[in-house]
């Protein structure tokens, strides 16, 4: 897959909707293209992680296994972005994420990923944006659960 | 030491000194005896005076024992000698007087060489003695010290007092002794001329001193200027880069030209001084003979003098003003060598120096027992707290956090339980015995400290980790065979009060360590890294090491059988992917175009890329291939790219850097090239130089890393065949400078790595780098050379402050000094490595279970690390609190957390 593939794949990813096209040739370009088979870990439990994972091709799998044996797992699909929390907080990741089918991932090394929130304000907005929604989302999860209960 | 120069060396060298003054003192009748023979000479034979009556013959070389008169005054004949005329006693006496000419040369000559070696040996003992003085400075002192100033100090000016030390009683006896001696003999010539000459010796003897206290007063000025200059430059040095940085180069510059310039002066005022004393010296010299001539002269008319008599005079008289003037010269130097001497010392003798050896060996402490720290304070030179008063207990064996953040208070208990830092008050006690009143030795074999900065001396990584072991006084009589010359070497050093133990030999203390032997300590340090988690950077530092010429044959097959190993692993594993290895007859992607291009390491820089365009001979063959147009097209589409993507971007550099073609393709230079071209006329050929630049950032592309979709097939097969060109007819002043991939040889300049891998790591795998690590470290335990690799990374060289090694192992090093003598107390500063670190908890935890027998302060900046520490110190500022009986470690808390939200939310807010 060529540069203009990638990019193309980007551009499909809300997370980079608002990216000008300079900039989104500029993450395509730094970020380290990772191909994983179907099955193979993308991060493990322990892994402490040195950069993000933009998903651009194909399903990933969360799965977290708790100590009484139980556990949770979810679907991520091609366009999220995995390990920003752990990385913009300091935090261990928490669970596991497995490749289902083959993926296709942009790997943005941790130094770059600050720099590029530094440098890049484009980008810096579109990480907020998709930060701000996930912590809506959590909100609403957990008012839903607080009705449930 | 001793403060008085005289005292200090007629202590050290005494028996030499008197032996050189009894030579002395043999010598004098012979000296004598050649200033009569001139006499003799010219009074007996050539006037005549032994044949005045008549005689014909006269009697040479009888030799007569006479009893001195108080003894009854009989003589003794011992030869009658021979009879010879007038032309035969000329012959005879000028024999004889060349023979006492040799004899004096000789007596000067063994004077002369016993004089140097005594110098020299006291030379040796003095700087010897300095130094060992300083290794006896409190740990503040010596921290205190410039480094240039102590080094000119022992280096160079001790050297004039070195050469000095054959003089100091020498020379002021021998001298006497001749001046005397012609003096006496002038005397018994003739009391008046004598006299005159006694009287002018007198004058320089009182005059030129005086004159000369200036000059002392200026040398003292010189060598004080002369040494801070040294300590200021070794100063600058130091904070070299840091200066240069700041643009203050000229402030500092003027600094070093005003220092220059008060030397400057100080040493003209000197020279002025010097010749005009040298000036009356010389003259008052010169004014003697002119009394002699002329009153002995008047003298020798009125024939109270014979012609003899006034030659002998004049011939003795030539003796007696140089050792005058080498006795005045010997004060000066006396002088001169006493203030540099006490200069020196004065900054060498510091009232409380540190006990460094115990008597006996040192005892180990008992199993248990008890540290104590009572009202434990130290403030700064100013009077500022460093450390407020601070009280606590710990039973031994066990465990104490010292918790704060870095420069405050945390440290400064370190740098005292680890001895760096003495100048506190109240009390340190362990089992009861004050720490203070140890002696360095025992305090090192129980103590072992490793503060916050890492101080790598030279040698390999290994040297530096066993050198706290390196206390063993090596045996001498153990080795039987002595090398050659190692006997005189020896009786040397120990003449000249030297340590006698050979630096090569076996310092280790294996007993005092607790370990057998050599194995031993190999498993303690293979241990160690492991604990701290090193072990893989160790490896990663062998496979780093650069496979230099010569490599012997055997080192040659290990290197290709590992190669294979790895081939055959990566196969093995179904990870071939992870390397593309390099086929002679097939286009490497991963490898740049230049590389793929020359197929080879090159070894000299006649064939790198940034100028290949303008080496004749590769400009020749990508001609040849039709390459350079295709290659400056590349370029040319690269520019373009890099300066889209990179416009407007404020600091661009940094992410630049990851997007690199080269090392000398900085942002600006593309941004150069990208105005050249906007600028260029299609019609008119690109300038040289550009075309050299596209062509050099084309030779830098790796597709896919770059991903910019440059190269196709046909690409590849005219690289393919400029490569098989290229290496057929490399011409034969080409062969030294490039060193072609073959899978039978090993690749010189590059690296075990490289070798082992001999291709490159593909691009667009997960941690690929680690996977080929693991593969390569697989391949090779497989193979046995898994051993090899280790002790190539220990015997990494470390470089000035450590500067060839990972930061990482830079700052594992003290902590493993601390530890690879097995101390019963150990204070280890880590937080500086856990900063490096990727598991700092089961870092702590291994830690922690291996130095459970001892008592082990643990110094950190983060405190969750260590919650379960019953005993803490918590820091803030110079002010410790101390907690005691800390909760016990949680059950299952292994992330450092308690669980809060439910599972699912918390892996969104997880992820």
């Amino acid at each position: 897959m060529t540069l203009e593939t990638d990019i193309a794949c980007l551009r499909g990813l809300s997370l980079f909707r608002d990216l000008p096209a300079s900039r989104l040739k500029l993450v395509a370009l730094m970020g380290e293209r990772l191909r994983f088979p179907a099955d193979s870990v993308i991060i493990s439990d322990q892994d402490r992680l040195d950069g993000v994972y933009v998903i651009l091709q194909g399903d990933v799998e969360f799965s977290q296994r708790r100590d009484d044996g139980g556990g949770r797992r979810f679907q991520k699909e091609a366009g999220s972005i995995i390990g920003d929390v752990s990385l913009l907080s300091g935090k261990q990741f928490l669970g596991k994420v497995l490749a289902r089918t083959d993926v296709l991932a942009l790997r943005i090394p941790k130094d770059l990923f600050f720099e590029m929130l530094r440098t890049v304000p484009e980008f810096s907005l579109a990480i907020s944006r998709d930060l701000a929604d996930r912590v809506a989302r959590l909100a609403n999860a957990l008012l839903t659960a607080g009705e449930e209960a | 030491m001793e403060s008085n120069l005289f005292r200090y060396i007629w202590q050290k060298s005494r028996g030499e000194q008197i032996i050189v003054l009894l030579i002395i003192l043999v010598s004098i009748p012979f000296n004598w005896a050649s200033f009569d023979v001139p006499k003799r000479i010219v009074n007996d034979a050539i006037q005549g005076g032994a044949f005045r009556d008549g005689r014909t013959t006269t009697t040479l070389m009888d030799v007569t024992l006479h009893a001195p008169s108080w003894l009854g005054g009989g003589s003794l004949k011992l030869f009658d000698g021979i009879q010879v005329g007038q032309l035969g006693l000329l012959i005879g006496l000028s024999g004889y007087f060349l023979l006492l000419v040799l004899i004096n040369g000789a007596f000067k000559y063994v004077v002369n060489v016993r004089k140097g070696i005594l110098g020299e040996r006291m030379l040796r003992r003095m700087r010897y003695d300095l130094f060992s003085q300083l290794m006896r400075f409190r740990p503040e002192e010596m921290r205190a010290v410039k480094p240039a100033e102590i080094a000119s100090m022992i280096k160079d000016e001790v050297e004039p007092i070195g050469g000095f030390v054959g003089d100091a009683f020498i020379q002021p006896v021998f001298l006497l002794s001749q001046a005397l001696t012609a003096l006496v003999f002038i005397m018994a010539q003739s009391f008046w001329l004598g006299s005159i000459a006694l009287l002018i010796v007198l004058a320089q003897a009182i005059i030129i001193p005086i004159l000369r206290r200036e000059q002392l007063r200026l040398g003292r000025e010189r060598q004080i200027a002369s040494r801070q200059l040294a300590g200021r430059i070794g100063e600058i040095v130091d904070a070299g880069p840091m200066i240069q940085g700041h643009g203050a180069t000229a402030y500092v510059q003027s600094d070093i030209a005003g220092r220059l310039g008060q030397l400057f002066d100080i040493r003209y005022a000197l020279y002025k001084r010097k010749f005009a004393v040298k000036f009356l010296n010389n003259l008052l010299a010169q004014i003697t003979p002119f009394f002699f001539y002329a009153i002995g002269g008047y003298f020798a008319l009125q024939g109270r003098l014979d012609i003899g008599q006034l030659v002998a005079v004049i011939a003795a008289y030539r003796d007696l003003p140089p050792p005058i003037k080498e006795l005045i010269d010997w004060d000066q130097q006396r002088n001169d060598v006493t203030i540099k001497y006490d200069q020196v010392i004065s900054q060498f003798n510091s009232d409380d120096v540190l006990v460094l050896n115990e008597e006996k060996a040192v005892e180990p402490l008992p199993a248990a027992g008890e540290i104590q720290v009572e009202a434990l304070q130290l403030l700064d030179n100013r009077g500022q707290p460093l450390l407020t008063p601070l009280s606590f207990k710990v039973s031994r064996p066990g465990v104490v956090a010292v918790i704060g953040p870095h420069g405050g208070g945390k440290d400064v208990l370190g740098r005292i339980l680890g001895r760096q830092a003495t100048s506190y008050t109240g009390r340190v006690l362990i089992d009861g015995e004050p720490l203070s009143s140890m002696s360095v030795e025992r305090a090192s074999h129980i103590i072992g400290y490793a503060g916050d900065e890492a101080e790598v001396i030279a040698g390999s990584m290994r040297d530096n980790i066993l050198l706290p072991l390196q206390r063993h006084r090596p045996d001498l009589k153990a080795e039987g065979v002595v090398a050659p010359g190692g006997h005189r070497r020896f009786v040397e050093s120990i003449r000249s009060g030297n340590s006698p133990f050979p630096f090569e030999a076996d310092w280790t203390d294996y007993d005092g360590a607790g370990l057998g032997d050599r194995a031993a300590l190999a498993r303690r340090v293979r241990d160690l890294l492991d604990v701290f988690g090193c072990t893989e950077d160790i490896y990663n530092l062998g496979l780093g090491g650069k496979v230099m010429p010569p490599v012997s044959e055997e080192a040659t097959q290990r290197i290709i059988t590992a190669r294979r190993a790895v081939a055959r692993e990566l196969a093995r594993t179904e990870r071939g992917d992870l390397i593309e290895p390099f086929v002679a007859d097939r286009y490497n992607a991963n490898a740049t175009m230049a590389e793929n291009l020359i197929f080879g390491t090159c070894t000299t820089s006649r064939f790198d890329s940034a100028t290949l365009y303008f080496e004749p001979y590769a400009h020749a063959i990508l001609r040849a291939e039709a390459l350079i147009e295709p290659l400056s097209d590349m370029g040319s589409r690269i520019v373009a790219t890099v300066a889209e993507i990179f416009a407007g971007l404020p600091t661009g550099h940094a992410l630049f850097e990851r997007y690199s073609f080269g090392a000398n393709f900085d942002f600006e230079r593309l941004n150069g090239l990208a105005e050249t071209l906007a600028k260029h006329d299609m019609r008119s050929p690109l300038d040289q130089e550009t075309e050299c630049d596209l062509v050099a950032l084309a030779l830098g592309y790796i597709e896919p890393k770059h991903r910019l979709n440059l190269i196709d097939l046909r690409l590849q097969q005219r690289v393919l065949r400029a490569r098989a060109s290229f290496r057929k007819h490399l011409p034969a002043d080409a062969v030294q400078d490039v060193e072609f991939y073959d899978p039978g040889k090993v690749m010189f300049g590059a690296s075990v790595r490289d070798n082992l891998l001999f291709g490159r790591i593909g691009y667009g795998i997960a941690d690929a780098e680690q996977k080929v690590s693991t593969v390569v470290h697989q391949a090779l335990s497989r193979t046995g050379l898994e051993g090899t690799l280790y002790r190539l990374g220990l015997d990494t060289e470390s470089g000035i402050r450590g500067r060839y090694l990972p930061a990482r192992l830079r700052q594992v090093i003290p902590l493993m000094q601390a530890l690879i003598k097995a101390p019963q107390i150990a204070v280890l500063d880590i937080t500086g490595f856990l900063a490096s670190s990727d598991d700092p908890l089961a870092i702590i935890e291994r830690l922690r279970s291996y130095c459970s027998g001892m008592t082990l302060f643990l110094l950190l900046g983060d405190g969750s690390l260590v919650e379960d520490v019953p005993l803490r110190v918590a820091f803030h500022g110079p002010t410790g609190v101390v907690e005691a009986g800390a909760l016990p470690r949680a059950a299952n808390d292994a992330l450092g957390q308690p669980p809060r939200l439910g599972s699912s939310q918390r892996m969104e807010v997880g992820s």
